[in-house]
């Protein structure tokens, strides 16, 4: 981020604008300010997330935490005290509908509501002893963001990308990928702010299926007008920047050639024509499950991403509109879980599968952390007579790549899937270990703001040593 | 080793083991330097831990030192490690360890013992850790700068005239920098501009700015500034960013925070006033507790009750489980905002553990918590006191003169009821036969009503909302909006006949929102030659705004949709209405939500349609309520406004009618209306209304004899009827035993001494308990509907009023809370931990209070067990979280409280429980009336009086009408004159108070783990003394902060002020005076600053002023040579800083320049996410949504709303460039901005006019050259219009770096 000199300024007006696009991509190789305190180590094993977020909050024990005995007790009395609930509605015991089994060389243990990602199981480690503080949607999905349970603070895409700076001058460094109907969780925007840090950081919605993927993106004019307008305004700005010698008028002069360059490269990654029929397949481009071909445009989308060097890239899933699972929290399934759920997983089984197995063929996996999880998990008694409420005493995740130990399982719940019992884990302990991986130490990933030293982690967590490679 | 260096400290220093320091060095070093070191230093130096094998905690270990060798030099400071260390000039060793640098007086301390030769009693070294106490800490702390009293320090001595400037050029000189130029008169201009309004300079003030020579032409126009309406538009939005203003609460729902703009609207008339800081801080923590509020003549507010709105504006969790992990979170914040934006000062850090760095402890957190959350979450009443009390003492004494003339005519009401009964009796024959008759005759009629109204769903083609035929008379067929004729006005021939002259006709008010419309009629017009008459006319009642079909207002014989002083109306070129004095026209008018207007002429259209002229000329939405309609009068008031013709059929619909849609019903014709062929004929009909009419008359005239009395005892089988039985033997005001237990007293009983106890706010809520209450009706023929119980009542003289009642808190312990209530309109809620926003269900338990009469409501508390609460009984203008519609009025009152586990407890049944009165005979009741009717007239009635009085009123045996009593009517008229002429009071988000509470800290900050609580004072660093137990305290914490003697309040805002001026605080950490903040660049200034804007009265202009006349702010930002090596950072302001523009100055600034911006200020904010096209105010103006932000201001660094952001980032991200190049904003501003320009003017010219307008400032010749090459290239290509051109080189504009940035 040196300032230019003028003579150099200088130098590019006369090339006109395109010319100095060509220049700018040829300098400045580390775009974007990042974290003086923590800079990525050489112990990182990863350069890359994505996040398949499942807002609504997944069910732990119909999917990665099978529980026998809730099966054995299916309609009897909770056995153990309730806690206060979202709804207030408690019902009995519910047995799982879907059937558990081992998967894998590894063996691990799942249900087949995710059958195709539970054919990866090698490639996965589940955490089965999450907790979350909060147990109501907004502050949910603020709290596993950002490690508060409310707005203002920094999203882990955006600590990351501060942390890492980008490897891509043309993309934003965190991407939020929306498709279809798919909309921000509860809580807004602000789950995917910057915060504190600088608006860089900030993450960058794309549509992965909109004719405009990012706001803005699309000039109004063909190129060669742009140019000739960006030729007269660098002209003008120049003869300014040279009155003031201030590096920030410098920095937003320079600032008009990545807009200028990410107008071409956004439009670029975004279009997926140029993938072979073989993988639009994998993914279910064509799928007819319309939720799934939709959620399979952002899987393969992400993939383009990393494969470009974004940071961080956030899956958002789709509403099947089933049992209170609306557009913000698609996996809310407060009643007809056995359909919801159903649904839901369809949606994303198969993109999901793919991406893994994409990336791996493609040798990205080792670098890049894979990560499924929602805000909190679900009660193993219903709600109702055939939903479930929400979970923050016990909840599953899992990560895949990155430097993850594959094929294994981690801490557990109680014989109900009630509580973490076993290991039991903050969103802080997923978050340092995350950071870890891309040789970032949570503690020294700080900013300070309004007299206070921020962390991702709050001040809490611990790396979770025991599921790394 | 270890014996060196002693002995050859003893060799330097005499002292040393000669003699013990002397009682002042020994008085130095235990207030000054022991502490400092316990603090700082033992944690890494002591007898547990020695880093660098360093001991600090006994004289030899300092004076051994460590591995780097002796820690002093006794006598030479520089010399010493210690003070290299601690001052950060040694090179590796920067002490302390990883903590911000100590305080500079802390330093000088060091120096001076050192140089003293560090006399230090510690001779034995201590054999554990020494833990530091927090009053060691403290102790050292406090010498922290921004703690100390504001100095008074010597201006130095310079040329320059302004103290301000003599501070910043001594370090200049000192430093041998050269300052820079003045800056030219254009630069100044915009700067001055941009600083004190946001906004940039219009061309009219550059020149008038230029061509005024005079000396105090710049003084000139600060004042200008200041002066003007838009400087406090820009600070309110300034301190909206330190109060985290936003109109939701954001979380799931996002609910909207009612009336949260009353607050922003506050602060812009309080910059704009000039209030006084230590008022306005005042005013911000207690406003609606200050003995003399400070009142707002014009617009009869309270302003200070306004001020505490800025608590309300907390993120709020949706539906929390936990209400109390909620409330930590809330006050958290609350805490963080109040500390943070009046003090500078993080206390929201000392919440799990004391301060790590500033002298603020854990217990101060919960002192402040204590105060905040003593308080409530509320609306509050925000009239001034005269408007809350106007009528009030008049209205209670004639309510008293009221009560004495009813209780007369009740006790002749009881010594007539032995001959009214009778007279009943006699009478009873002819009025049942009347009424079957009556009866009879309006089923036909209804049946009628309902065959025309059937006829016109049924046909094809929308259906109106109402619907004149006038074949009888004025009724409407679909809705109740019957056409009353006035001045004249005749029904005749299935006509409404208007002469031109005054007659017309009117409709009751609206009961819908009529905002997109059609209005359709046919009229048929006797001469052409009228002007200025209505046909259909929507008005708000009084004419003040209104849409009428019109005949030939603006131009002869043509129509035009008619409206307040034609700002809807334009001119459609429609053809000459040539139409013949018996020929019928159709004509129609249609309102599209886009604010689009057509006119139709039998069922074409009628000249061009049109959208709205500017953004004030949208669709207007006419209120329910507010709104009524004419017929044959263009609007009440106006003149030339009466139409001479006759309106066979008019029809008025609640959406836009496509032109299809118009030819059909054009087509179609009128005989849609017309009566079914198969009703009755007309001369049947007739004759059954004219029956019906007669018979009506009769029975009036007959129930006029004994009112309620006639259907009272037509339903005396009701247990509770006075005259029960027939027989008139007994008075049954107990039929039901009571199913509560009788043992299950009421735990809070407010007929009794518990009243107090409970909150009343609000100027309605009445304050006394005992029986016989009651509320004079409005309207009506009777004085009151009913006499209420003991109890606590709201709204004694006017349902207009406000009127909250809350409860003492509790601690919920049973499952259910049964309370006696009655009310209109009414909500209960159980309010955990201060939560405000309740759903309802068994989380959030809450009741809607609809009775008349007292009755038991049980709540279901289980779910919160355990949690802290109170109950609260509110309308729904005064709620946080209204129920019902805004402007319902209602009323409550409540009696009893009982708590109980079992559900089965729960009381039911009759709710007042009296002894029942034997009464044997008529006579007997005539009695117990007359006695029960003469103490209730002196106030003096028992609760069993009472409650026979209100069941005789109630059955009719007692009539409470007026009319019959002279006296009384001229009392009832007075009253309900003087009572219409009360206005419902504007309600604010703001705090209730209430009995304080002391809060338990919480052990590491977890709410599950309480302990000792925490009296409620202020900082113990500034005043340790507890606040008066019985209130909040936030009367006396406003005091406190608002003090001239507090030393941060008055640095923190003329810091503030500095930022806002000079782009950078003389602090720079604006929000953080603490340690972790900066350290002032220039601190003799800052105190100066302070101590000059107390003494000037805390005036914020007046600071903003003198800092703006500053030499230093009229600098070039362009540094002199040689400044950018020695001062890079300008912190000695050698020259200006050049700013970026905030998010809300770009944005206005483009609407300014498209000529679009409207000025109008005040009231609910505009929708931030609509087309740009349609929000054309300030954006101050916008509604702050949370979840979803104006993206173009965020984009610009806009604050996110969650707690202070003093100062704002000025980041450079590739959005804003893309947001500048190609958002639809930008693009229409440059299109309508270049619209504006002299179509005939020079391309030069236009150059310069756009240049003058973005940057205050011509082109200069380059820029010219620059514009020529740039548009022979827009001209060049192919298909180039003019316009387009001009639109696009003006974008360019928007996108030069001089727009965007004030240099």
């Amino acid at each position: 981020m040196n300032p230019l000199s003028r003579r150099e300024l200088l130098r590019r007006c006369s090339l006109g604008f395109g010319g100095i696009a060509l220049s700018g991509l040829l300098s400045s190789p580390a775009f974007g300010a990042s974290s003086p305190n923590a800079k990525p180590g050489p112990k990182a094993k990863a350069r890359n997330v994505i996040f398949c977020y499942m807002s609504g909050g997944v069910s732990h024990v119909d999917s990665f935490d099978p529980k026998p005995a809730l099966r054995r007790l299916h309609g009897q009395a909770m056995p153990v005290p309730i806690q206060r609930t979202v709804f207030n509605d408690n019902g009995k015991v519910m047995g799982s509908p879907w059937q558990s089994k081992h998967y894998g060389k590894s063996g691990l243990e799942m249900t087949n509501l995710f059958p195709r990602i539970a054919n990866c199981a090698d490639d996965l480690t589940i955490v089965r002893s999450m907790t979350s503080k909060v147990s109501e949607h907004a502050q949910g999905n603020y709290f596993f963001h950002t490690g508060f349970p409310f707005m203002g603070h920094p999203s882990a895409g955006a600590w990351l990308t501060y942390g890492l700076g980008s490897a891509n001058q043309n993309l934003p460094g965190f991407v939020v990928l929306q498709s279809g109907g798919a909309v921000v969780p509860h809580g807004g925007v602000g789950l995917y702010s910057n915060g504190y840090l600088p608006g860089q950081h900030q993450a960058s919605i794309l549509k992965a299926d909109g004719t405009l993927a990012l706001a803005n993106i699309k000039p109004g004019e063909a190129d060669a007008a742009q140019r000739r307008r960006l030729g007269f305004i660098q002209e003008v700005d120049q003869a300014f920047a040279e009155t003031t010698r201030e590096p920030q008028v410098e920095a937003a002069i320079r600032n008009y050639e990545t807009a200028y360059r990410m107008q071409a490269a956004v439009p670029e990654v975004c279009d997926l024509n140029g993938e072979t029929e073989a993988t639009q397949q994998m993914y279910g481009l064509n799928s007819p499950d319309k939720l799934t071909a939709s959620y399979a445009r952002q899987a393969l989308l992400a993939r383009r991403l990393v494969e470009r060097g974004v940071r961080f890239v956030e899956l958002s899933c789709l509403s099947a509109g089933i049992g209170a699972g609306g557009a913000a929290n698609p996996w809310d399934q407060h009643g007809a879980i056995a359909k919801g759920h159903g649904a839901m997983a369809h949606q994303v089984d198969q993109p999901i599968a793919a991406l893994l197995k994409d990336l791996k063929q493609r040798g990205l996996l080792e670098s890049t952390i894979v990560i499924f999880s929602g805000e909190f998990g679900r009660t193993p008694f219903s709600q109702g007579s055939d939903g479930r409420d929400h979970n923050p005493y016990g909840f599953s995740l899992w990560v895949a790549g990155g430097g993850f130990k594959a094929g294994t399982a981690f801490g557990a719940t109680d014989e109900l899937g009630y509580y973490a019992v076993d290991q039991p884990l903050t969103v802080y302990d997923f978050w340092a270990t995350i950071l870890h991986q891309l040789g970032l130490d949570h503690e020294k990933l700080t900013y300070r703001f309004g007299g206070r030293d921020f962390r991702l982690t709050d001040v809490h967590g611990n790396v979770i040593e025991p599921i790394l490679a | 080793m270890k014996f060196c260096a002693a002995p050859l400290a003893c060799l330097l220093l005499p002292w040393v083991g000669l003699a013990a320091p002397s009682a002042a060095e020994l008085e130095f070093f235990e207030s000054k330097i022991r502490p400092v070191l316990v603090a700082e230093c033992y944690e890494c130096h002591d007898a547990k831990k020695q880093k660098a094998e360093l001991r600090l905690d006994f004289r030899d270990g300092l004076l051994k030192g460590g591995e780097n060798g002796p820690t002093i030099v006794p006598g030479n400071a520089p010399k010493s490690l210690l003070i290299q260390s601690i001052t950060h000039a040694h090179e590796d060793l920067q002490m302390p360890k990883k903590r911000p640098k100590l305080d500079a007086k802390i330093i000088a301390d060091f120096t001076a013992w050192v140089n003293q030769g560090a006399p230090d009693p510690r001779t034995a070294p201590p054999t554990d850790s020494i833990t530091p106490a927090w009053s060691d800490l403290l102790t050292v702390r406090k010498n922290w700068w921004s703690f100390q009293p504001i100095s008074r320090p010597a201006i130095p001595a310079g040329p320059a005239s302004s103290p301000i400037d003599r501070f910043l050029d001594a370090k200049i000189i000192e430093a041998k920098l050269t300052p820079a130029a003045k800056a030219d008169k254009a630069t100044l201009l915009r700067r001055a501009t941009y600083t004190l309004t946001g906004l940039p300079p219009t061309s009219a003030e550059i020149t008038a700015f230029e061509t005024d020579t005079s000396p105090e032409a710049y003084a000139k126009v600060i004042d200008r500034l200041l002066a003007s309406p838009r400087y406090g538009e820009h600070f309110a939005r300034h301190w909206m960013d330190l109060v985290r203003y936003a109109d939701s609460h954001g979380s799931e729902g996002d609910p909207s925070i009612p009336q949260s703009w009353r607050y922003r609207d506050y602060l812009i008339r309080a910059f704009n006033a000039d209030v006084p800081y230590d008022q306005f801080v005042r005013e911000q923590i207690a406003g609606d507790l200050l003995p003399k509020p400070r009142l707002n003549a014009s617009e009869h507010l309270n302003e200070s009750a306004l001020g505490t709105g800025h608590f309300r504006l907390v993120e709020h969790g949706y539906q929390p489980v936990d209400t109390l992990d909620e409330q930590v979170r809330n006050v958290d914040n609350q805490i963080d905002v109040v500390s943070k934006t009046f003090l500078g000062l993080t206390v929201s850090c000392a919440r799990c553990h004391d301060h790590k760095f500033d002298p603020i402890s854990q217990a101060d957190f919960y002192a402040f918590y204590g105060i905040f959350a003593s308080s409530r979450p509320g609306q509050v009443t925000v009239d001034s006191p005269e408007r809350l009390g106007l009528h009030q003492a008049k209205l209670g004494e004639l309510k008293q003169e009221i009560r004495v003339a009813l209780a007369a005519q009740w006790r002749q009401q009881a010594q007539d009821l032995p001959a009214a009964l009778s007279r009943i009796r006699s009478q009873s024959s002819e009025r049942g036969k009347l009424e079957q008759r009556v009866a009879a005759l309006e089923q036909t009629l209804a049946g009628d009503t309902f065959r025309r109204r059937l006829k016109a769903g049924k046909d094809a083609g929308p259906v109106p909302i109402h619907w004149w035929t006038f074949e009888e008379d004025g009724r409407d067929l679909i809705g109740k909006l019957t056409a009353q004729p006035q001045g004249g006005a005749s029904i005749r021939d299935g006509r409404l006949s208007l002469d031109g002259k005054g007659a017309f006709a009117e409709t009751a008010a609206t009961t819908e929102n009529l905002a997109a419309k059609t209005m359709e009629a046919w009229v048929l017009l006797p001469t052409l030659a009228q002007s200025g008459g209505g046909v259909l006319t929507v008005e708000t009642i009084g004419g003040k705004v209104f849409d009428s079909i019109v005949f030939a207002e603006k131009q002869p014989q043509r129509w035009m949709s008619g409206s307040d002083n034609g700002i809807r109306t334009q001119n459609v070129g429609g053809a000459a209405e040539q139409a013949g004095p018996t020929e019928l026209v159709h004509i129609a008018i249609t309102y599209g939500n886009d604010g689009r207007t057509t006119l139709y002429r039998n069922g074409k259209p009628y000249g061009q349609a049109y959208g709205p002229a500017n953004a004030t000329a949208g669709l207007y939405t006419f209120a329910p309520g507010k709104s009524h309609l004419l017929f044959g009068r263009r609007h009440t008031g106006g003149g030339n406004a009466f139409l001479q013709g006759e309106i066979e059929e008019a029809r008025l619909y609640d959406f836009a009618l496509t032109a299809e849609q118009i030819a059909a019903s054009f087509q179609t014709g009128i005989q849609r209306g017309g009566i079914d062929a198969l009703a009755a004929s007309e001369d049947a009909l007739k004759a059954v209304r004219e029956e019906a009419t007669r018979l009506r008359a009769r029975l009036g005239e007959l129930k006029q004899m004994d009112g309620k009395l006639v259907a009272g005892f037509a339903n005396e089988t009701d247990p509770t009827h006075p005259l029960h039985a027939s027989g008139f033997l007994r008075l049954g005001l107990r039929p039901n035993a009571p199913k509560a237990a009788p043992t299950e007293a009421a735990d809070w009983d407010l007929a009794s001494a518990t009243a107090p106890t409970w909150s009343r706010h609000g100027n309605g809520m009445g304050d006394r308990i005992t029986p016989g209450e009651f509320r004079i009706e409005s309207t009506g023929r009777d004085v009151l509907r009913q006499l209420l119980p003991s109890g606590l009542h709201s709204h004694p003289l006017s349902t207009k009023h406000s009127a909250v009642l809350t409860s003492p808190r509790f601690l919920i312990t049973t499952d259910f809370v049964s309370v006696q209530v009655m009310g209109r309109g009414a909500t209960l809620r159980l309010i955990p931990d201060n939560y405000p926003l309740s759903p309802g269900g068994s989380r959030f338990p809450k009741a809607t209070v609809n009775a008349d009469r007292s009755t038991w409501v049980t709540l279901d508390t289980a779910y919160r067990k355990g949690s802290h609460g109170y109950l609260e009984l509110t309308l729904p203008d005064d709620s946080p979280n209204p129920d019902g519609k805004a402007g319902e009025s209602g009323w409550f009152g409540v009696r009893q409280v009982i708590f109980h586990d079992a559900k089965a407890n729960a009381p039911k049944g009759e709710a007042v429980i009296v002894t029942a009165p034997t009464l044997r005979t008529v006579e007997d009741v005539v009695v117990a009336l007359a006695t029960a009717a003469k103490a209730w007239g002196r106030d003096q009635a028992d609760e069993a009086q009472v409650a026979l009085l209100d069941a005789a009123l109630r059955h009719g045996v007692l009539d409470a009408g007026y009319a019959t009593s002279p006296g009384l009517t001229k009392l009832v008229a007075e009253y309900r004159r003087l009572e219409s002429e009360l206005t419902a009071p504007r309600r604010a988000p703001g705090l209730w108070e209430a009995p304080g509470f002391n809060q338990p800290l919480y052990v590491r900050g977890d709410h599950r783990k309480p302990a000792e609580p925490i009296a409620r004072r202020f900082l113990e660093i500034l005043d340790v003394k507890p606040f008066d137990p019985a209130g909040s305290g936030r009367l006396e914490l406003a005091a406190k902060i608002g003090a001239a003697d507090n030393p941060l309040t008055a640095r923190v805002m003329v810091n503030r002020l500095w930022h806002h001026t000079f782009g950078r605080g003389l602090v720079g950490t604006v929000d953080n005076f603490g340690r972790l903040g900066d350290q002032p660049t220039h601190p003799e200034l800052l105190d100066y600053l302070a101590q000059r804007f107390i003494a000037e009265r805390w005036s914020i202009k007046t600071m903003l002023r003198t800092l703006v006349l500053s030499d230093a702010f009229q600098r070039s930002s362009t540094p002199a040579a040689g400044v950018a090596a020695r001062d890079g950072a300008n912190d000695l302001l050698s020259h200006m800083r050049i700013r970026r523009l905030e998010g809300e100055a770009l944005r206005d600034s483009c609407i300014a320049l498209a000529g679009r911006l409207d000025t109008r200020m005040y009231g609910p904010g505009d929708n931030a996410l609509a087309p740009p096209r349609e929000q054309v105010r300030r954006s101050v103006y916008l509604f702050i949504r949370r979840n979803t932000l104006n993206p173009l201001i965020t984009t610009f660094d806009g604050p996110k709303p969650f707690t202070t952001i003093g100062r704002r980032d000025s980041t450079n991200v590739p959005a804003q460039s893309l947001t500048l190049l190609n958002d639809p904003f930008i693009v229409d501003t440059a299109r309508r901005w270049s619209a504006q320009l002299d179509a005939n003017a020079s391309d030069a010219a236009k150059v310069d006019a756009l240049f003058l307008q973005a940057l205050g400032r011509k082109a200069n010749p380059q820029e010219h050259a620059a514009a020529a090459r740039y548009l022979t290239e827009l001209q060049s290509a192919p298909a180039a219009k003019p316009n387009q051109v001009w639109s696009d080189f003006a974008q360019s504009v928007l996108n030069l770096k001089e727009f965007l940035y004030v240099k």
